[in-house]
């Protein structure tokens, strides 16, 4: 049980706990799967918080252009959200050699719907993920994977879209365990150049929706769109973490020395 | 309810929520206005032409040796049924304040209803079409275009009719305020699958007056097609509660192997395997090992599509209808019998269902009516290569 409680929901938690977050997404598989893990490793060492792994899938609806080619890519390497977890497993064992940070999938519902939920969960755990985004998952349709997660401290963090009602935020906010996910943007995942001046009321929205919703707040992650430090800097003065995909997915292609570079400077 | 037994649900990024929300109360404001079923009638009749008329097929019917019937949605205005939910959901987007009309199509018949429902509506259309698709369906192409829409062709994943739904969904979440997803078939989130049903119930409605009217009774059996079903389901409605067979035609393709087909009903393991989420909707549908999507194969574009309608799988396992598939070279047998016997054309999709009726019925005797849901003209260079291929031309 020692390695669940600091698992999951806890060990998302704590790496809130370090400040203003950096959590990059990779897709599993893609430039190929080795590499893919090298990539993972170089965030980290670079100063990653905390990881999303993306899990390529057939149809991924909510992704843009360049997110769209890295999953088609994986796939025809054969990636799978089984060999994610296996991937998920490797790296969370050449962490611990160091300092464990948490890892998150970000699967579409599909994959995890015909592994069986339950068993999701627990094969995520087992391979230290900590915690799951599932982009065309609302929380009105997630009773099942909230219960099973919720037994295991299994982190299920939802998205939060600009457009979104008080009446959803209140249900986003009272479903998510580990962070809330604020969308950057009303679009698909992609690098854009400006971002909307109007983040900051609506991550503060968020949080007094949330604060009137938990007895403990929870902590705010925003993405999609994130394309420079610029943003990064903006961004992490309104939330807690910020996200960035495409931009990463983008440099992964080239070298996990590339991704380590971007993250460094995204950093300074 | 968002459901249908088990099936259907709103499986969608959380930016499509509140629009969804919105299309829902509008779709079921609007569905009870009489102002607004006022115009829609007015337009389905004097501008798409309906009613479309029964025909009975005599020499067909001699041949196959049942009381056959056509519903006649090949002479609807476009040449399909499609016309019947794009003016519905058209006249609905106007309503809602959208000037923007997106559409999906495999067949191009949806693509061109949307078009021209846009184009009388004086409303901007875009189409998303798998390249594919483009290719043997060229001559829509063309007539999208003519109509003032903008075809974007899709060249991700099968480049069919998946991909521009992929494509078509991406385009709705970023253009929220504008734009109506002009969404053409019985599948989807909730609101879709009802409000689809019910701008195609219109079918069934019809035929069942009409039917009493020749024959003095209620067809034996009713046979459609099924792509994602909306032909289908919008024949099959008005008799769920009568004693009628209900059949639904899905692809055979080429073969059973994966890849081959697209009939998601044909399976011999645990049903629970077959049943998953695809745009937006929990569904019996075509799917690995790691629950990716399959690539399908179809000979009519308007039915290579890996899943079906959720209301179709309610109806699937509930019992209440049956649902067979069809190979492509028994459907274009059917589309040559139809033509020479009668100088009726039908749609490659269409044929798929009298090619049942041939198969599956022949000495039945029954009355049988077929949903001749769109005509062929769109599938000409198709069949001539088909011919050449066999050496009949």
């Amino acid at each position: 049980m020692t390695v669940i409680n600091n698992r999951g929901v806890s060990a998302i938690e704590s790496a809130f706990e370090r400040g203003k977050i950096l959590i990059p997404y990779l897709v599993a598989g893609f430039p190929d799967e080795k590499s893919s893990l090298e990539c993972m490793k170089a965030a980290f060492n670079a100063g990653a918080d905390m990881l999303e792994i993306g899990v390529p899938f057939s149809d991924p609806i909510a992704d843009g252009a360049v997110i769209q080619h890295a999953q088609d890519r994986a796939l025809r390497n054969g990636m799978t959200l089984r060999k994610t977890l296996r991937l998920a497993a490797d790296l969370a064992a050449d962490q611990k050699k160091t300092v464990s940070k948490p890892l998150i999938l970000m699967c579409y519902y599909n994959p995890i719907l015909h592994f069986g939920i339950e068993r999701f969960v627990d094969s995520a755990l087992e391979s230290g993920v900590d915690g799951v985004i599932v982009p065309d998952l609302v929380p009105d349709e997630a009773e099942l994977l909230i219960e099973s997660a919720r037994k295991k401290n299994f982190a299920t963090v939802f998205l939060a879209a600009p457009n979104s009602s008080e009446k959803r935020l209140r249900l986003i906010s009272k479903s998510s365990s580990g962070f809330i996910y604020a969308l950057g943007l009303e679009g698909v995942t992609g690098e854009r150049d400006k971002m909307s001046d109007k983040l900051s009321t609506f991550v503060e929205n968020i949080r007094s929706i949330d604060k009137s919703e938990n007895k403990k707040a929870h902590r705010v992650g925003i993405g999609f769109g994130v394309s420079k430090p610029e943003h990064f800097k903006m961004l992490s003065a309104i939330a807690d973490g910020v996200i960035v995909g495409s931009a990463v997915v983008r440099r992964a292609e080239s070298s996990p020395q590339a991704v380590r570079e971007f993250i460094e400077e995204l950093r300074r | 309810m968002t459901r249908f037994g088990r099936y259907g649900g709103i499986y969608v990024p959380e930016t499509l929520m509140v629009p969804i929300e919105e299309l829902t109360e509008a779709f079921e404001y609007f569905r009870a206005n009489p102002l607004f079923q006022k115009e829609l009638n007015e337009l389905l009749s004097t501008y798409a032409g309906r009613p479309t008329p029964i025909t009975f097929v005599p020499t067909f019917s001699d041949k196959v040796q049942a009381k056959v019937y056509l519903k006649r949605e090949d002479l609807l205005h476009t040449g399909a049924h499609k016309l019947n939910n794009s003016l519905g959901q058209a006249l609905l987007a106007k309503r809602m304040g959208k000037r923007r009309l997106i559409a999906e199509t495999g067949a191009g018949q949806h693509g061109v209803a949307t078009a021209t429902a846009a184009a009388r509506l004086g409303m901007e259309c875009v189409v998303y079409m798998g390249t594919t698709d483009m290719k043997r369906q060229a001559h829509n192409v063309v007539r999208m275009r003519l109509l003032g829409a903008e075809v974007r062709p899709v060249s991700a994943g099968s480049r069919t009719l998946k991909d521009a739904i992929n494509e078509a969904l991406r385009d709705w979440v970023s253009n929220l305020a504008s734009t109506h997803y002009c969404l053409g078939s019985a599948l989807g989130p909730h609101p879709y699958p009802t409000m689809v049903r019910e701008f195609q119930r219109v079918i069934g409605d019809e035929a069942k007056i009409q039917f009493r009217e020749m024959t003095g009774r209620l067809p034996d059996t009713v046979v459609a097609c099924v792509g994602g079903g909306s032909n289908a389901i919008g024949i099959f409605t008005a008799f769920l509660n009568d004693s009628v067979k209900l059949i639904g035609v899905e692809a055979g393709g080429r073969g059973t192997g994966r890849g081959e087909h697209a009939a998601r009903f044909m399976f011999d393991s645990d049903p629970l395997n077959h049943i998953g989420v695809l745009h937006g909707t929990e569904t019996f549908l075509l799917q690995d090992e790691d629950g990716n999507i399959l690539p399908t194969y179809s000979v009519s574009a308007g039915l290579d599509y890996p899943a079906v309608g959720p209301e179709h799988a309610f109806l699937f396992e509930t019992k209440r209808a049956s649902y067979s598939s069809i190979s492509d070279d028994l459907a274009i047998s059917a589309f040559k019998m139809l033509t020479q016997t009668e100088g009726i054309m039908p749609a490659l999709e269409s044929s798929h269902a009298i090619a049942y009726v041939i198969r599956e019925m022949k000495g039945s005797n029954e009355f049988i009516l077929i949903n001749c849901s769109g005509r062929g003209d769109k599938d000409l260079s198709i069949v001539e290569d088909w011919m050449k291929g066999h050496g009949e031309l």
